[in-house]
């Protein structure tokens, strides 16, 4: 039995578009917009035995919802890792690099592609920006996980979470 | 009596032969040659694995590639290039869980010509936070690794030394 810790909205199902939102839970059980996501374009194989799944390295992983696993160790500081995710393989929630670099993996960022104050590629900033990101949802996991039994999961959807109870004027703060 | 231990026997053997059964796949570098891939099951038991906290960062004292510090399930034992004039073994140490197989291996190595007879061979491995790149510079008489890290280490080499 999982519980559901955080949810991403992607902007567009199946398109060259990167861009997300996700949302975390709150200690009271609703639902708080922490930031955008970056995420690799969908680019599927055409033939043989993976036909029509997500291609390895070069693409995002399909929606749905997977349990999710901290790591605390590596260069990339701490994480969680989806399980149970087919033919992929380490992909992860993790910090973004300055460079946004990804080869499937989810990346919280305080931007986006149509935000008013857009920041480059290589800029540090989005690397601080994106720890502080990640040390928030730390500690919200942290927090939540003594309230709760089993693994806390991810869910990508289209749409937004079901109980999504936050003021709308605050969801694009 | 003795019939207990020979089925036992033999059941060893049959697990020994499936775990160092190596699975390859092969690209066709048209003109040149090929680049063979050979991997193998990974047998934890058989090495000395380190963990830095819940990271594996060792294995058999070195750093290693593919995981993203879990244990690795394959390991590559071989790459070997063949050509015109025999074959050149690829230094493949430290490289783990390559994700390559007969169906994908076009996407993922690369062969370009660098000059004479001198091959710049280029491989993308894993998935995910594991990903890592390989280059190798190959010819007929040898061959030598010349990066091996994921793509963030290569933007900041290249932000380093540019100077960007």
């Amino acid at each position: 039995m999982s519980w559901e810790f955080i949810h991403i909205i992607r902007r567009t199902y199946q398109s060259d578009d990167n861009w997300g939102e996700m949302f975390i839970q709150t200690v009271k059980g609703g639902w708080e917009r922490l930031c955008y996501t970056y995420e690799l374009p969908w680019n599927a194989y055409e033939s043989g035995p993976l036909s029509g799944k997500s291609k390895n390295n070069i693409s995002r992983i399909k929606i749905g919802t997977y349990d999710l696993k901290p790591r605390s160790n590596g260069p990339k500081g701490w994480r969680l890792e989806l399980q149970n995710t087919g033919h992929r393989s380490n992909i992860q929630i993790h910090r973004s690099h300055s460079s946004m670099f990804i080869q499937g993996c989810i990346l919280p960022v305080k931007f986006n592609n149509l935000s008013v104050s857009k920041l480059k590629k290589g800029d540090p900033l989005i690397q601080t920006q994106s720890i502080d990101l990640m040390n928030k949802m730390k500690t919200r996991y942290e927090k939540m996980k003594t309230r709760k039994k089993g693994n806390s999961s991810l869910t990508i959807a289209a749409t937004l979470p079901a109980l999504h109870i936050m003021p709308r004027s605050s969801m694009y703060a | 009596m003795h019939r207990p231990s020979l089925f036992f026997l033999l059941v060893t053997m049959l697990i020994v032969t499936c775990q160092s059964h190596a699975e390859t796949a092969e690209v066709i570098i048209k003109g040149v040659g090929s680049i063979k891939v050979y991997v193998e099951k990974f047998v934890p038991e058989k090495h000395n694995i380190k963990s830095c906290g819940d990271y594996k960062c060792l294995i058999d004292g070195n750093p290693f590639f593919g995981s993203d510090g879990k244990i690795p399930s394959e390991k590559i034992t071989k790459i070997v290039f063949s050509h015109q004039n025999g074959t050149t073994n690829l230094d493949v140490s430290a490289m783990y869980n390559p994700n390559i197989s007969s169906d994908n291996i076009k996407s993922r190595i690369s062969v370009d010509h660098y000059w004479g007879q001198f091959y710049k061979v280029t491989g993308r491995f894993s998935d995910g936070a594991g990903t890592y790149i390989a280059q190798w510079i190959v010819t007929t008489d040898g061959s030598i690794r010349t990066h091996i890290s994921d793509i963030e280490t290569i933007y900041e080499l290249f932000t380093r030394i540019s100077g960007k």
